[in-house]
């Protein structure tokens, strides 16, 4: 009787932890490691939103993100208040040139300034620059007078150039972005930028990290990689590998919009973590992976959502055997079931997709469907094989960041390219071998996030496009690329700027070149209740700038 | 214990240390290829990869890059980081107590429960033994992880006792310090006081049926002097050799625990250096636990013979 009794009680102590530990997690529950930590982009490669508006000269006008993103102000806000940002990665650096990844941008904003800034719609507004002109052989700013940068160095024309100077000669990812510019002057309050070649989205360029300004006499600075001196709304307080913490700095000229009076961006990798950050209200605001949306809900969390300018992407390596036949690519490009991995892997938050761009977005092209050169038909892609005279298929490497998101995508392309003969060594590698390997073409395939307009649509087209691309050790070369860039940079309008996109988009397509998309996630950011003020950016450029907390 | 064997012990452990030392110092030669290119990062130039090649110290013969890092290393200077340029013992400076204070909180709760309930089973054999069995079994099979994620669910999701993420030094808040690492020292320490119980029941039993237990009884010895003064002395020895070797699996444990609750400490630290390469935090890492872990083991080796006499003596 005793011994039933205990059984009894073990049984259910069994079944109550069960219970309890399926609330948690969601197949993610041990990645140590955010997807955004072993981003593959290098600033090849990004994701923008903007219509282009590199034509346009804007004139003299507020800020584009100095007030709540949504346009109410509560009368509630509580400007005393800290606000604390969590994401997945950590910043190595707060020194510009010396940032290692595009997603750092929401470190790095709150120090600094650019010359333009980029709404969250993608609008290019006026910040540093009140002004600017654009020509064919130059790209000239007028400077706003009077700011200073918080060591109360003047913000003037001759820092700017400093700064650009500093970039253009950096010898880091960003230099390639500003190759365009054969020199830079600096006269009065203006600075101009002349130009070798067209260069009409240089301004996206400026507006990112790479046109963030620092204070020239903080260049020679030992600690400059922990404690920058830039001109932006806040000051960092501490630099630690658990995230940085801010101070609104009370000499910026907008300080009335700067509505808390500090800021964390806090770096955990853990996803389980992060979201039960957020429920405890120990977190305020942050990312969310898309198989989290049921918990975050659950949890009384605000979930936005947004397509921005990425796509998840098998990326072909052309320079080897059977790779380098256009119908082999057309027949895994048809051999992949889309739905399926939208549906399977994410919920039905994986748009199935064949081209880089969201509906809406520049360089979106109506007729690009998945139905069109896409279509799951393993008999079409079988014959596709045949007639490339591999019928009995081959074999092929596949590299992958080891990060769940990504070898759950790795065993799938396994498994449906099987079905076409295609045998795939998975090999999926840590964060930093991953970048290695790929740069130096160890594999065949491989597969990965990629954002497609950071800091502009022509970094993502040339990196791996072109045969000089930073993403393209096999050396392929889309037919025209040169002069699809050419007619991309020297358009005159946004419209015709989204036509040279589209042209792009379409021969790429019709090349079947060597980035098959698969699907375009949604980004996922969640929040308590007493947070407003944000909208996810269509191009990536994540800013807590217009982030409040109210009281109560 | 006689000097002469506190000598050998010590040097033991030097030695150790030492063997350590030289794998640590030349580990950036066990990387597959080119260590300076791994090093230089991506898009290095042949140049850049040179440059960093001499900055490095590669071009050097390997004993002098071994003297060169060894005695820095001794200096306490580890270098910088090679993705964040920050000195490396810095870096150590700013996680190493919260790694410290969870390790200890942890091995606190595993003595704790450990020692009692394996004492307690030990002693009093029948439903209590297997109560303590079938928890101590749970214990060890439970991951770390895994209960830190229902300590999390329960006592700070669900009930706010606790809070999810960070550490608080104790040098600034002693009751935030001890209100942080009670979960992760739990989560952790929870399987280590499974097998201490078991060993300490084993112990125990083993003990108790000594022919001088029995003797010690039939003197009329009280249970209570019993158990301190016999029991409880004899049954250490095993207890503490498990403690000694759990501490390694404490500093392995608490990089999982510490991603479970976002804390800054040693262990993520080392997750990012090896993801990203980071050589001279990698180094300076190792190198660390590697000496901690082997101080606590000559500890426990100079323990024996404090306990017991007849230790001392065999020595």
């Amino acid at each position: 009787m005793r011994k039933r009794r205990l059984w009894a009680i073990f049984a259910a102590l069994v079944i109550f932890a069960a219970a309890c530990g399926s609330s948690e997690g969601d197949g993610e529950a041990t990645e140590s490691a955010g997807s955004e930590a072993t981003e593959t982009d290098d600033g090849a490669g990004a994701d923008e939103s903007s219509p282009d508006d590199s034509d346009e000269s804007a004139s003299t006008g507020s800020e584009g993100d100095s007030a709540p993103a949504d346009g109410s102000m509560p009368d509630n806000i509580d400007r005393e208040a800290t606000l604390i940002w969590a994401t997945s990665f950590v910043a190595n650096s707060l020194d510009v040139p010396s940032v290692s990844t595009d997603f750092a941008f929401t470190h790095v904003d709150p120090i600094y300034d650019t010359l333009v800034r980029r709404t969250p719609s993608g609008e290019l507004v006026p910040s540093v620059a009140e002004s600017w002109e654009v020509t064919p052989e130059a790209l000239t700013f007028t400077i706003v007078e009077g700011r200073t940068f918080h060591d109360d160095t003047p913000l003037d024309a001759e820092a700017v150039k400093a700064n650009l100077d500093r970039i253009i000669n950096c010898e880091c990812r960003f230099d390639v972005l500003l190759s365009a510019v054969s020199s830079v002057e600096a006269s009065g309050n203006q600075v101009t930028l002349n130009l070798s070649e067209p260069a009409g989205s240089l301004l996206q360029v400026l507006s990112d990290i790479p046109g963030m300004l620092a204070s020239p006499a903080s260049f020679g600075n030992e600690d400059i990689d922990t404690n920058p001196v830039g001109s932006g709304p806040f000051t960092v307080r501490e630099y630690t590998d658990a995230g940085i913490f801010y101070d609104r700095w009370d000499g910026y000229h907008d300080a009335e919009n700067t509505l808390v009076a500090a800021a964390e961006v806090r770096s955990i990798p853990d996803d389980n973590t992060r979201i039960s950050g957020f429920i405890s209200g120990e977190l305020d605001i942050g990312l969310a992976r898309l198989g989290q949306l049921g918990e975050a809900e659950a949890g009384g969390l605000n979930v936005l959502r947004r397509a921005q300018a990425q796509i998840y992407q098998l990326v072909v390596e052309t320079d080897r055997g059977p790779l380098a036949e256009p119908d082999v690519r057309r027949a895994i490009g048809h051999a992949l079931d889309r739905e399926a991995i939208n549906q399977g892997l994410y919920d039905g938050n994986c748009t199935p997709t064949v081209q880089p761009f969201p509906e809406g977005f520049p360089g979106y092209v109506a007729d690009a469907t998945v139905e069109k050169y896409g279509a799951y038909d393993v008999d079409l892609a079988r014959q596709l094989l045949a007639d490339a005279g591999y019928p009995d298929g081959f074999e092929i490497s596949m590299g992958a960041p080891a990060i769940t998101n990504y070898t759950n995508q790795l065993e799938i392309y396994q498994a449906q390219l099987a079905e076409i003969g295609i045998t795939v060594e998975a090999i999926p590698d840590e964060g930093r071998t991953f970048v290695d390997r790929l740069t130096a073409g160890e594999y065949d395939t491989w597969l990965g996030p990629n954002t497609t307009a950071r800091p502009s649509s022509t970094n993502f087209w040339r990196a791996y496009y072109h045969p000089d691309g930073a993403r393209n050790s096999g050396g392929y070369e889309l037919p025209g690329i040169d002069e699809l860039l050419v007619n991309l940079e020297s358009a005159p309008s946004s419209e015709d700027q989204a036509a040279a996109l589209e042209a792009l988009v379409v021969t790429s397509l019709d090349e079947a070149a060597r980035s098959i998309i698969v699907c375009a996630p949604q980004t996922v950011t969640v929040h308590n209740d007493n947070i407003g003020g944000y909208e996810i950016p269509l191009a990536g450029n994540t800013t807590l700038r217009t982030v409040y907390k109210t009281t109560g | 214990m006689s000097s002469r064997l506190l000598l050998r012990r010590v040097w033991g452990a030097v030695v150790v240390i030492f063997l350590a030392s030289i794998l640590v110092a030349l580990m950036v030669h066990l990387v597959p290829g080119d260590a300076a290119s791994a090093v230089a990062g991506d898009n290095a130039s042949v140049e850049q990869i040179e440059a960093t090649r001499e900055r490095l110290g590669l071009n050097d013969p390997i004993h002098v890059q071994y003297w060169n890092w060894a005695t820095d290393a001794i200096r306490g200077d580890f270098g910088h980081s090679l993705i964040t340029n920050r000195p490396v013992t810095t870096m150590i400076r700013q996680v190493l107590p919260a790694s410290l204070s969870i390790t200890l909180g942890a091995s606190v709760i595993a003595v704790f429960i450990g020692v009692n309930f394996g004492g307690i089973a030990g002693l009093r054999r029948g439903v209590t033994d297997r109560v303590a069995s079938v928890g101590s079994s749970l214990g060890i099979a439970m991951p770390s992880f895994w209960v830190g994620m229902l300590l999390v669910t329960f006592f700070a999701l669900q009930f706010n006792l606790f809070p999810v993420l960070d550490y608080t030094p104790l040098t600034e808040d002693p009751l935030g310090w001890l209100h942080h690492i009670t979960l992760p020292s739990i989560a952790l320490g929870l399987g280590m006081s499974a097998e201490v119980a078991r060993q300490t029941r084993g112990g125990v039993v083993d003990v108790m049926a000594q022919p001088y237990i029995r003797t010690a009884r039939a003197k009329g010895a009280p249970e209570g002097r019993l158990f301190f003064r016999h029991v409880a002395r004899n049954a250490a020895i095993p207890v503490i050799t498990v403690l000694g070797l759990q501490i390694g699996r404490l500093l392995g444990g608490v990089i999982i625990i510490e991603q479970v609750f976002a804390v800054n400490g040693l262990g993520t630290m080392a997750v990012r250096a090896v993801s990203d390469r980071d050589f001279p935090v990698i180094q300076a890492y190792v190198l660390l636990t590697t000496v901690i872990v082997v101080s606590i083991n000559l500890l426990v080796d100079l323990s024996y013979g404090w306990i017991n006499p007849r230790v001392r003596r065999q020595e």
